[in-house]
């Protein structure tokens, strides 16, 4: 104990004890919080777009302007929504809400919200602008829509990105033709294209004499959609956000699973790998039973993925803390009584099962390559097939997302590789006793076998020198009519 | 039960067919220092791992004091391995404390023992710098010191010279002997055979994997002839004189025309007292006679040559 306790301590110190751990430590959840608003960062930092509608039957140039506006009401709307979340209700606030129902104009609401809010709502950026357009046909525009000219606005010179032209051909077929130069954008065209259907619609029903008000009406007409469960009592069957959380956090907790044992295995395997070109192996074996070697090892690293998980945990749940205090969630569920239910020991204890599984597994695996190679290169070409192999897992995930109760699933969790992640999204579902029990059987009886195989690998790898071809040779030796490589007489491997 | 701290009893170990070390017997008396010696690829280092427990044998017996490498007897030895190597990131003193507490140490003494260590070493600005930052040679002496720190009563040490500037390897010469003055065992092996024969009170050769020979120095010595170099009048062979006290006898260069030197190679167990004696006796005129002396350097190049031959002319 007193080998595997040593080297499990240095091998825990070895990273805990750098800077580099606790900046990724702080970094992963940093990346995950900026990957999440990385697409509104985005979209804040385009520019607003000009566009210009040519439209020779002067039919729905007005209703792309009504939809341009309608957008910019939502924006704002949207705006004094997270004013209130920071401010509470205060009197401009609930004012300026008020009044959006008939949106007098930007100007009215930005006279209500006074000089406290103008700023955010200045720094509120459009999408779209639609302008006057300075020539009339797509061969005249086209100077504008390469660059070339500039639009004259009372904002100073600004390009042009689209042009609409909407025309009616002789049998009443509407035709829209989109120029833009950046063809990868269709949020405008869609916009449009919206706007034009539901005019050509609205027509069509007046023209059929079905009058405006009740079309408008009748397409206004939504059911109301109640989610609900028979698992719950009768009386309080709706299923709520704190319902769904379970199944998120599930799945949440087999993707983390995932990455701190991607994230940890490949510690082991770099680990042993500098052990071996440095060529420290040796003076550990004359200090150091084998097997402790390797037990040490597979504690050390897994006493620093708990650090991970705890350190994550704590900066998650004071986040949670922080966000909860102010997000309603849904009616009568703070953020904050949300997340809790994340704590749920029915999660959180087959989480740490599973981690312990998942770990053991991949860990040794990685472990007894690590033991086979001198150099990270070398190791790639050895772990191709295991990434692949640890793919499907996350893939399995993304699915478990959208059908956690899928027979694909059920499948995938019988293989001992794929278990800790795929039964960890699954358990909310409450899968049959059988195949949790069954699973977790095959997992562990796995776990014994591969600790044992890699046993045997790392001991090839570090007394006798074994190398990347190890598989290659054991694969001759084993196997009828595949002819054994030449062993090394200095190194026997 | 054996009294040699260590004893490999009729030892072999093939790799993949081909022998690295055949039938060997050899054993290691306490409170000595044995050189362990043979060229490239003799089985040296597969014979000091299978010592260890490192490696096992594909047949015969090992005993580490007494009994079976374990890691009880193991505590007991200290090991500086032909591949060096040391946790990079980590500090001097750290690595030399992690090797005393796998050995058995407490951290205190470890700490206590690391810091004389390094002093004596002359490193003890290097303590808590990173291993990284070292030279070749003060990172030689570090894992010297982490093979000693616990104290063993066995020390072993493969090609401990090699990678050091002749004031270090004096230093090591020196610690060596301090720590068989201590009553320390030392085995090591070496390719430079001056070391060996200042040091050792015992050396082992090995040959293809095979002992070749097993004795001390001064054994070893006689394993080649005596030599002296003569000088006669012009033109006088002494070879006749001497008869049978020679095994060969080559003209040298001299360097004046009224004398004639002569390189002689003496018979097995012929002193060169003998030599002189006779050329006095026999009115040899002799202008010069200087003895050359026997190094061990001669004893190595003439058994592992001839070990080699054989496997030649066997072949």
């Amino acid at each position: 104990m007193r080998h595997v306790y040593l080297i499990a301590r240095r091998e825990y110190l070895s990273y805990v004890a750098t800077i580099g751990f606790w900046v990724s430590l702080a970094m992963i959840p940093v990346f995950l919080l900026l990957g999440m608003m990385l697409p509104a960062f985005l979209d804040r930092a385009s520019p607003t777009r000009n566009f210009v509608v040519i439209d020779t039957s002067a039919r729905f140039e007005q209703v792309i302007r009504d939809v341009i506006d309608e957008r910019r009401q939502e924006q704002i709307e949207r705006l004094i929504d997270k004013l209130i979340l920071v401010d509470g209700e205060t009197g401009p606030l609930i004012e300026a809400k008020a009044a959006l129902d008939d949106f007098p104009g930007e100007e009215k609401i930005a006279e209500l919200l006074g000089s406290r809010y103008a700023a955010a709502l200045d720094g509120l950026r459009r999408d779209f602008r639609m302008v006057k357009a300075p020539e009339q046909t797509a061969s005249a525009l086209r100077p504008w829509l390469l660059g070339e000219k500039q639009l004259d606005t009372p904002r100073g010179p600004e390009s042009l990105h689209a042009a609409v032209f909407i025309d009616i051909k002789p049998d009443n077929e509407v035709e829209i033709q989109y120029w833009s130069a950046n063809i990868n954008e269709g949020k405008l065209l869609n916009m449009v294209r919206d706007a034009v259907r539901n005019k050509m619609r609205m027509d069509g029903f007046t023209n059929a004499g079905i009058e405006r008000s009740l079309v408008k009406q009748i397409s206004q007409l939504t059911p109301e959609v109640i989610s609900m469960s028979p698992e719950k009592a009768e009386d309080d069957a709706k299923v709520t956000a704190k319902d769904r959380l379970p199944y998120i956090m599930a799945v949440m907790f087999g993707f983390l699973l995932w990455s701190v044992v991607f994230s940890v295995a490949n510690m082991l395997l770099t680990s042993v790998i500098e052990e071996k070109s440095n060529k420290i192996l040796d003076s550990l074996l004359c200090a150091a039973p084998l097997r402790a070697i390797l037990m040490g090892k597979l504690f050390g690293v897994a006493a620093v993925s708990f650090t991970l998980i705890i350190g994550w945990a704590l900066a998650g749940w004071v986040s949670a803390m922080l966000a909860g205090s102010v997000i309603e969630v849904s009616e009568g569920h703070k953020f904050t009584s949300l997340i809790a239910s994340a704590g749920d020991l029915k999660l959180l204890i087959p989480f740490f099962a599973y981690f312990v599984f998942g770990y053991l597994m991949f860990g040794s695996i990685f472990l007894a390559l690590g033991s086979l190679c001198e150099t990270l290169q070398e190791a790639q070409t050895l772990m191709t097939p295991l990434i692949f192999l640890l793919m499907v897992p996350v893939i399995a995930l993304m699915f478990a997302m959208q059908d956690p109760e899928s027979p694909v699933l059920a499948v995938l969790s019988w293989i001992p590789l794929f278990t800790p992640y795929i039964m960890m999204a699954r358990l909310p579902t409450d899968p049959p006793m059988i195949e949790i029990i069954g699973t977790a059987l095959v997992m562990l009886a796995t776990t014994a076998l591969i600790l044992l195989a890699a046993g045997k690998v790392f001991q090839a790898g570090v007394m006798h020198q074994a190398g990347s071809d190890y598989f290659k040779k054991m694969l001759g030796k084993y196997m009828p009519g595949r002819k054994a490589s030449k062993t090394n007489p200095k190194t026997g491997a | 039960m054996s009294k040699s701290i260590l004893s490999l009893s009729d030892i072999s170990k093939s790799y993949g067919g081909k022998r690295a070390v055949s039938n060997l017997n050899l054993e290691v008396p306490p409170n000595s220092i044995t050189g362990f010696l043979g060229p490239n690829g003799a089985g040296k280092s597969t014979s000091i791992r299978i010592g260890l427990g490192i490696l096992q044998p594909d047949a015969g017996e090992v005993l580490l004091f007494g009994e079976r490498p374990n890691y009880k007897s193991l505590d007991r030895v200290g090991f500086l391995p032909e591949e060096r190597g040391l946790y990079r990131k980590m500090k001097v003193l750290q690595v030399i404390m992690h090797f005393a507490r796998l050995k058995g140490m407490k951290a205190a003494t470890a700490k206590k023992h690391a810091l004389f260590l390094l002093e004596k070493f002359g490193l003890s600005d290097a303590c808590n710098k990173k291993v990284r930052e070292m030279s070749k040679g003060m990172a030689q002496k570090i894992q010297i010191i982490a093979a000693i720190v616990h104290q063993p009563e066995f020390v072993i040490l493969d090609e401990p010279f090699s990678g050091l500037d002749p004031v270090n390897q004096q230093n090591l010469e020196d610690m060596i002997r301090e720590l068989a003055q201590q009553g320390t065992t030392v085995l090591f092996s070496t390719h430079v055979m001056e070391h060996a024969e200042r040091l050792c009170d015992r050396i082992i050769l090995l040959s293809r994997g095979r002992k070749i020979f097993d004795g001390d120095v001064k054994q070893a010595l006689t394993t080649i002839p005596n030599k002296v170099i003569l000088g006669t009048d012009a033109g006088i062979n002494p070879a006749k004189i001497l008869g049978k006290l020679i095994s060969s006898i080559q003209p040298l260069e001299s360097d004046r025309a009224s004398v004639s030197r002569w390189s002689v190679d003496l018979s097995k167990n012929t002193d060169v007292q003998d030599v002189l004696r006779t050329c006095v006796e026999q009115g040899l005129a002799l202008r010069s006679f200087e003895p050359t002396r026997r190094h061990l350097h001669e004893v190595f190049v003439n058994l592992v040559g001839a070990d080699v031959m054989s496997e030649g002319a066997s072949q």
